[in-house]
């Protein structure tokens, strides 16, 4: 008999290609981004106002605040949003409507982010600067075209967590003479939970994360923003404008702010990770 | 004395927590048709599963005792599992075509050994056919998808596809469960002419079918072989009023 | 206010934001196709593009892209499926399994920048790669990876338990098993998970313009850079060189990843038919 174990030991090497994977990722972010941070000083890397690869000064602070007022925003719109969504699909609409919704969020998943920039720049923008005032490139433009980009992931985990709440919950509930918006409510929404909330975060690791539609239609101004229609830069945007022509310091400085995002991140999504694996967890 | 084949030596298994078996022993003679009946959940399956070590694939189990084919034990260090299934053919419960052609399900095991000529294989799978009793009915749909036959023919697929490497020893699993009467019956009449070339072990829930086949006959009950012996002996004076129960009907 | 009128306002509003969603779609896709199909004919994928793209068409960006995609699609098809019979096939739930599974999901989670600028510092510096569909390429597998491997897996668990044990008791080894049954039968799973790989690294820009580059030439071989229809579609819009341009590339796009994702759910379609 030929003896498989060969086999298996190249399959179980190869099953650790992502693994392997995630290390050189994070050890070469370290590796490049650890010496700027260090020379600069974390506090004065995280905090300072000033990012001046010319004269050596690499301060994110503003480019760290416009990530999070456009990853705030894009939160506000669009968890209502994705959540609604998600309970209209599950509860509500009637099958055959839900199976033509369905794969629609599926695609737009798939539209690429380039795309949902565009749009954001032929119509949101100019909408934008009519109707509120200001250059138009904002935070609210950023927010809203990734409102609709991180609606998939919030609605679809959410969706699958709520069609994996039993039966019984609602049935118990609309026997008790619940309406059906208080057992969604009171009864489906507590239950999934969980499910909702890694939804959420993974969600947020989207917008943190998103680059090209964000760079197209934030304005990318270095400052830190006051209102929703003041121009952004998010940290994302300053590596994909930059990356292109930097050079030694600045290209390490610029590795540094990915680094500061692969650690946001992962952190998140380790979170969400461990919160969906306990919703399986509990299911049995 | 005519040599033992298979031999069971105090048998137990456990599924986990759960003891399926309880030191079962038996032997069966080369040539020779044994029929093992018994209510549902009683351990039968767990015991053919045993015998061709596909219970080596489920996770946290536990066995104890021999079972010696040819007086080796198969679970000695350095068996392989799979030269001993090469050896000990098996047909389940559920006919179930893998999703080939006829002919590819029964050249499946043969392929997998190494015999992959097509001469060589065209002749066996014909032979083999021939002696599952199902070449006049698919001589001529050899390329057709198998799931297009029926549930009997599917049943005698699966047979052929065993006879098709050759075994020294074949296991059935309730292969009639699923069957009507007539195809029950066609596939009792070609286990009968199939004893005395091989040495068949035979599941079954039905004791009238025990009965019919009328060979040494084992009961098993919750995991405990209660009886054994001639069919004979046993459906008429059975020592052990379990089985006397069973065979009337009162259980299971 | 009734409990009945409350329950109707919230269902109507659960109504309206799931058809907003709908009509979201509708509109993106019905706007680029509107604006960009007329622009799309046989010279404009087929000939080159002139003066930076302000005419001609896109046949560089193509072929950059259907090499960077090919490239990345030939390299993680094979680590995925091997991973996923790995961890379908020969492990039990284990600390192992645990870790692969946390490295997939996570990989999954990491942004395309990130991809960007790791691919950037490896392939393109220290492996001396440059910008280049091979750059490119390697990023975009590693970035397509878990997508290949859950689909992958997924498909490979839905293969009937019977089908294995057949295998097996005809005397299969695990490897026959695996390539024999198991395989075949997860096929068209395996498929979707390559067709939602090429869907994503088709549309993919921000980790491709790190590692491919930018430039507007027909590659002539792995080591050449390239700017793929997503970045040229990138840089046309965004330094306003010429709008029919990009709308003619963003319908290309959209089509291209449109087709590819029906082809997938097709493929789906037709495994839960099969299962019933
Ligand atoms: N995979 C398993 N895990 C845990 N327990 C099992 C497993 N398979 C069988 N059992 C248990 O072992 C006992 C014997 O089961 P087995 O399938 O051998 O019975 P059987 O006689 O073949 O029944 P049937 O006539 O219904 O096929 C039962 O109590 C069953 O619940
Ligand atoms: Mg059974």
């Amino acid at each position: 008999m030929r003896d498989e174990r060969p086999v298996e030991m190249l399959l179980g090497l190869v099953a650790l290609s992502t693994t392997t994977a995630l290390v050189l990722i994070a050890v070469f972010i370290f590796i490049e981004g650890v010496p700027v941070i260090a020379r600069v000083g974390p506090a004065q890397f995280l905090l300072g106002r000033r990012w001046a690869p010319d004269a050596g000064s690499f301060g994110i602070f503003n480019m760290l605040a416009g990530t999070v007022w456009v990853t705030v925003g894009a939160l506000c719109l669009g968890v209502p949003l994705g959540l609604a969504c998600a309970i209209f699909l599950s509860e509500v609409a009637p099958r055959p409507l839900a199976r033509m919704l369905k794969p629609a969020l599926e695609l737009l998943a798939a539209i690429p982010s380039v795309v949902y920039g565009f749009m954001g720049v032929v119509v949101l923008v100019p909408l934008v600067r009519t109707t509120l005032g200001g250059p138009g490139f904002s935070v609210l433009a950023a927010s809203a075209v990734l409102a609709v980009m991180i609606l998939p992931t919030i609605t679809s985990i959410t969706y699958d967590s709520l069609r994996a709440v039993p039966d019984s919950y609602r049935e118990g509930s609309l026997a008790l003479g619940a309406g059906r918006w208080q057992t969604i409510a009171m009864v489906l929404m507590p239950a999934a939970r969980p499910g909702i909330l890694a939804g959420v975060i993974l969600g947020t690791g989207r917008a943190l994360g998103e680059t090209m539609a964000v760079l197209m239609v934030a304005g990318n101004a270095l400052r830190a923003p006051t209102s929703p229609l003041d121009p952004v830069r998010t940290l994302t945007a300053n590596i994909a404008l930059e990356m292109g022509y930097a050079q030694g310091e600045h290209r390490q400085a610029l590795l540094a702010t990915g680094l500061v995002l692969f650690v946001v991140i992962m952190a998140a999504n380790s979170v969400a990770l461990a919160l969906s694996s306990r919703r399986a967890g509990e299911g049995g | 004395m005519r040599q033992h084949r298979l031999v069971v030596e105090g048998l137990s298994f456990y599924y986990g927590a759960v003891r399926a078996l309880y030191r079962v022993s038996f032997k069966v003679g080369a040539g020779e048709l044994a029929v093992v009946m018994g209510p549902t959940g009683s351990g039968k399956t767990t015991l053919l599963r045993c015998v061709n070590r596909l219970c080596d694939l489920h996770g946290r189990t536990r066995r104890e005792g021999r079972i010696l084919l040819d007086g080796r034990d198969i679970y000695a260090a350095g068996t392989c599992p799979t030269t001993l299934r090469r050896r000990v053919g098996m047909v389940f419960a559920v006919p179930t075509p893998l999703p080939l052609s006829v002919y590819d399900n029964v050249a499946y095991g043969p392929r997998l050994a190494g015999r992959g000529r097509r001469q060589e294989l065209d002749a066996l799978v014909e032979e083999s056919l021939r002696a599952a009793a199902l070449w006049d009915e698919v001589a001529g749909r050899l390329r057709e998808p198998a799931f297009r036959l029926s549930g009997g023919q599917q049943q005698r697929l699966a047979i052929a596809r065993v006879l098709a490497m050759r075994p020294e020893v074949i296991l059935l699993d309730e292969p009639t469960s699923g069957l009507d009467p007539v195809s029950t019956l066609r596939i009792e009449e070609l286990l009968r002419g199939l004893a005395g070339s091989y040495t068949i072990v035979l599941v079954t829930n039905n004791p009238r079918q025990a009965a019919r086949l009328g060979a040494k006959v084992l009961f098993l009950y919750l995991g405990h072989l209660v009886e054994q012996g001639p069919a004979r002996q046993v459906f008429s004076n059975p020592r052990d009023p379990r089985t006397q129960d069973f065979i009337s009907g009162r259980v299971g | 206010m009734s409990k009945d009128r409350a329950d109707r306002l919230a269902i109507t509003a659960l109504g309206l934001s799931g058809l907003l969603t709908g009509a979201l779609l509708t509109l993106i896709v019905g706007h680029v196709l509107a604006r960009g199909l007329p622009v799309i004919d046989a010279a404009f994928l087929l000939t080159a593009p002139e003066r930076m793209g302000r005419a001609g068409g896109i046949f560089p960006s193509v072929v950059g892209t259907l090499a960077v995609t090919a490239l990345a699609v030939a390299i993680a098809t094979p680590l995925g499926v091997m991973t996923a019979v790995y961890l379908a096939e020969y492990t039990r739930e284990g600390f192992f399994v645990r870790l692969c599974r946390f490295a997939t999901a996570a990989l999954a989670g990491i942004p395309s920048i990130i991809f960007g600028l790791f691919g950037f510092v490896l392939f393109v510096i220290r492996l001396g790669l440059g910008w280049s569909v091979l750059s490119g390429g390697l990023t975009l597998a590693i970035m397509i990876l878990p997508i290949i491997i859950r689909t992958a897996e997924e498909a490979i668990r839905a293969v009937p338990r019977s089908w294995r044990e057949i295998s097996y008791a005809l005397g299969g080894t695990r490897w026959q098993t695996v390539t024999r049954v198991v395989l075949p039968g997860a096929l068209p799973g395996v498929l979707t998970g390559v067709m939602l790989g090429v869907a994503r690294s088709v549309g993919e820009t921000a980790a491709v313009i790190l590692t491919a580059g930018t430039t507007l030439r027909l590659p002539r071989s792995p080591l050449d850079p390239v700017r793929t229809m997503a970045v040229h579609f990138f840089i046309l819009a965004r330094e306003g060189i010429s709008m029919d341009q990009a709308y003619g590339t963003a319908a290309v796009l959209i089509l291209l990843i449109l087709g590819v994702n029906f082809v997938a759910y097709w493929l789906l379609g037709r495994i839960t038919a099969r299962r019933g």
